[in-house]
């Protein structure tokens, strides 16, 4: 069954198929675009560390890293051909990435679609590991951690998220560390993957150019049904809203110390989640955006400069609004910044400010219609938020001044706010 | 995996590009697939020791707003109004010159709540920002100036944070310090200190005068009008004497190899070599653009095959050509320990492309892996830009299409010719500290 999903605001369709697979396909055809963008999720990514396969199983934990390092796994093949060398023959660029709450495969192209999706749906089914392929790739994910340990803006949102999380494993590296792959196995790899890598567990999205009918046909033919006695279960311990600490620091080889700011907020889903997003959203625009009265006043008293920026952070179980840049006085940014806060939750929003944030906002959100990518991954990071592409969109047209107003008084709490800072070394 | 390879490519729009004033060029691209209207400014200058840190600064400074709106917090205040229209302002290099980049992007009107007119204000704020600048008038707040200076000493500093970055610039830096390509795209931290409001005056006048101006209108809107203010605001720019060339120096070959060793608190070392590139028609560019796509250019290539997944060295280890300049890159991170073996592989595997040991698989793959990212280059107003830009500096018009059935044409003896045709110059290393080989 396709069903066909419409916004007449954008004048844009697309369509979604509950396949009988378990898979969720979401195409969303481009007509006069070049490029196809194909993306092949799961859930599961660096936070699912403890779980089980069925209702009846006992939940393990498994060590740091394990979702990252079979992303990298999964590019080989039994037959010691590996994806990149199918790819390479339909031109298509391919890649893959991890991050807290998901594993992504995906592929580019501009012609041999419907070849680079078999590859990429027949790739991602056909697990092989031994332990020689798994030892191989300790050495080349021992560097890519190295690589991340000496980059500040990782280290210096890792330590922020060390400092709001008590127990949440978003605390913890994507990568995880040397010692912690060093434990991986080829059984290990085989059981994670038999549990988060059920179709049931999985989805599909595609934008740009292709044929949405043809791409329909080759999920049918390649897309091995789900098994339903296994079903993807991760325990997230309990959260508390308070800060684990409330600063954190560290040296690095930089110029100018870096820092990040969070404010923990409470974690909601679905429908909620995508209010909550778009409220907040506004919200820091009016707070902290390029026309407020607090990056005037940092930026003129030389706290902070351009690089200045912030971002929402959500997934399962965790909820943050974070802020990042340089400064020579990071703590000074934290105290103007949670004055700022506390000034508007006094003295109310006035409703122009309100008015001219939200344009800005909505304006991000269509301008981000123009982009192949872009789409396909708000596809998939909808769908993994259980709402459909367009939500977001709408629910950003439809907040009111009242709205932002509620959201404000129960948000960004200095209280359960901290701070990581990156200083220079000498 | 984090190995995205960046080609680029042929489009089935129309591309328009005029002269409407001296040196001043007008390209307008029209396409109803995008949601937005993009203004884009370039003014390309020669770098030099001398100017680079003035005219660096001046993007930055028409942020500052303009006559009648001197008021940055207002400015953006505007901007968020007219649906967070996104006023983009950069400095980047081509060669030896320096390109000053603003642009604007906005929805298009259609889009608006209102359906307000909001492509057309985006484009006239980005007009005036350009030909009013708020720092030439007599009342600007000199403070703005010194955080502005302020700013770009901290960014140029700050590249330090980025090792991979900074061990490619670090490499240039050494390679051509005896040419402009050499000098830092900011400048340098002493010249920014010391600039002055007369030095930001004399190095707007120099660009509007003596800058090549290239404005690209990209979109789905009506340019026709955008086209038609530009060439009122800058008919005024009439008595121009814009540089003839954008062509760079050229070293071919490499006479000895330079060693240039860095140490900071790092746990990964950073491994740059640069390489002369010994072409002088673009048929053998396009010979060394093959080649450095085979050789270390996508995850089939002979670096990535063997130095990551054969020998595990590394995450990372690829090359990159700069056509514009002729100078090809390889760039790796390793553990020290490593250095020397990765070294020697990284030589290793261009002697094997030499020898011709690869096969006409690993040719075609290559040739098809090019052509399909370039063709993507078509799908974004900003990436058409850097494409057709890209492009006049080597003096040609060719679309993303067009260029790469010219790589089609490349055969297994010129992969081979050009491969030898390029000679090492100089190896960067970024080590931590007390490592001794």
């Amino acid at each position: 069954m396709i069903q066909e999903l419409k916004s007449e605001r954008l004048n844009e369709t697309y369509y979604r198929i509950d396949h009988p697979s378990g898979l969720t396909v979401l195409l969303y055809p481009m007509a006069g675009f070049s490029t196809a963008y194909a993306l092949y999720g799961t859930r599961y990514g660096s936070i699912d560390t403890t779980f089980r396969s069925g209702d009846n199983e006992e939940f393990i934990t498994v060590p740091e890293g394990v979702a990252h390092f079979l992303e990298h796994k999964l590019f080989e093949n039994e037959d010691g051909v590996d994806a990149f060398e199918l790819f390479a023959k339909t031109g298509a660029s391919a890649n893959a990435f991890t991050s807290f709450d998901r594993t992504c495969y995906e592929f580019t192209c501009t012609g041999h679609f419907e070849e680079s999706l078999e590859i990429l749906l027949n790739f991602v089914q056909s697990p092989y590991f031994t332990e020689k392929t798994v030892e191989k790739e300790q050495g080349i994910i021992g560097q890519e951690i190295r690589m991340l340990q000496d980059r500040p803006g990782w280290k210096v949102l890792f330590n922020l998220l060390n400092a709001l999380y008590v127990n949440h494993p978003v605390r913890v590296d994507i990568g995880g560390t040397v010692e912690s792959i060093a434990e991986i196995d080829a059984e290990l790899l085989y059981r994670c993957y038999r549990t988060f890598y059920n179709a049931n567990n999985m989805v599909l999205a595609i934008a740009g150019n292709f044929d949405y009918k043809k791409a329909a046909e080759i999920v049918d033919r390649c897309v091995k049904p789900a098994d339903s006695s296994l079903k993807a279960d991760s325990k997230m311990p309990a959260e508390p809203l308070e800060v684990a600490q409330k600063k954190i620091e560290d040296k690095l080889e930089v110029s100018v110390p870096l820092f990040n700011i969070g404010y923990k907020e409470l974690p909601v889903s679905g429908m909620n989640l995508v209010k909550a997003l778009a409220e907040l959203e506004i919200l820091v625009e009016i707070v902290t955006g390029e026309g407020s009265r607090f990056y005037r006043e940092a930026y003129d008293a030389s706290l902070i400069n351009s690089t200045f920026s912030s971002e929402l952070f959500t997934g399962p179980n965790y909820f943050a609004v974070l802020f990042d840049g340089e400064s020579r006085e990071p703590m000074k940014v934290y105290e103007a910044l949670n004055r700022a806060i506390s000034g508007f939750k006094k003295n109310g929003i006035l409703p122009d400010e309100f008015d001219t944030a939200k344009r800005a906002v909505y304006g991000r959100y269509v301008r981000g219609f123009n982009n192949v990518e872009n789409i396909s991954y708000s596809l998939i990071t909808a769908h993994f938020q259980n709402v459909g592409l367009y939500d977001m969109i709408e629910a950003v047209a439809a907040v009111t001044f009242d709205d932002v107003t509620k959201r404000l008084a129960g948000s960004m709490e200095e209280g359960r706010s901290a701070i990581s800072i990156v200083n220079p070394i000498q | 995996m984090t190995i995205k390879f960046k080609g680029v490519q042929k489009m089935s729009v129309l591309l328009k590009r005029s002269e409407i004033g001296q040196g001043i060029h007008f390209t307008a691209i029209r396409d109803s697939r995008f949601k937005t209207n993009r203004l884009s400014f370039n003014f390309i200058l020669p770098l030099s020791k001398e100017t680079a840190s003035a005219y660096a600064i001046l993007p930055f400074l028409f942020r500052k707003g303009y006559r009648g709106c001197s008021d940055y917090t207002e400015l953006n205040q505007k901007l968020n109004r007219l649906y967070g229209a996104n006023l983009y302002t950069d400095v980047l290099k081509s060669g030896d010159f320096q390109v000053l980049n603003l642009s604007i992007s906005s929805i298009d009107d259609s889009f608006a709540l209102e359906k307000e007119a909001v492509s057309k204000e985006a484009a006239d704020i980005l007009c005036r920002l350009i030909r009013q600048p708020a720092f030439l008038l007599d009342d600007f707040d000199l403070s703005q100036f010194d955080l502005e200076k302020q700013a770009l000493v901290d960014a140029i500093e700050a590249e330090i944070n980025e090792k991979t970055s900074y061990a490619v610039q670090r490499m240039v830096a050494n390679m051509c310090a005896e040419e402009p390509y050499g000098i830092h795209r900011y400048g340098d931290v002493e010249s920014v200190k010391r600039l002055t409001m007369q030095d930001i005056a004399q190095a707007y006048g120099r660009a509007l005068k003596t800058a090549q101006i290239e404005i690209y209108s990209i979109g789905c809107g009506n340019a026709d009008e955008v086209a038609q203010q530009i060439e009122e605001d800058f008919s005024a720019l009439a008595e121009r004497s814009p540089a003839a060339s954008i062509d760079s120096k050229r070293v071919y070959r490499a006479l000895s190899v330079q060693t240039v060793e860095e140490s900071y608190s790092v746990n990964q070392a950073k491994l740059v070599m640069g390489f002369r590139v010994d072409a002088k028609t673009p048929e053998e560019m396009d010979q060394v653009r093959l080649m450095s796509l085979l050789y270390g250019g996508t995850p089939r290539s002979k670096l990535f095959m063997n130095v990551r997944e054969k020998l595990s060295l590394c995450y990372y280890c690829s090359s990159r050509l700069d056509r514009t300049k002729g100078i090809l890159y390889v760039n790796s991170g390793v553990e020290f320990a490593n250095v020397q073996k990765a070294k020697d592989e990284i030589l290793k595997q261009l002697e094997e492309v030499k020898a011709g040991h690869f096969t006409d698989e690993e040719l075609q793959e290559t040739k098809l892996m090019a052509a399909d990212s370039f063709k993507t280059v078509n799908d974004s107003p900003s990436s058409m830009e850097t494409w057709y830009l890209g492009q006049l500096f080597t003096h040609s018009e060719a679309s993303p299409e067009e260029e790469a059935e010219r790589l089609s044409q490349v055969t297994r003896e010129q992969v081979m010719e050009a491969a030898a045709k390029i000679t090492l110059d100089t190896v960067y290393l970024l080590k931590g500290e007390g490592e001794e080989a």
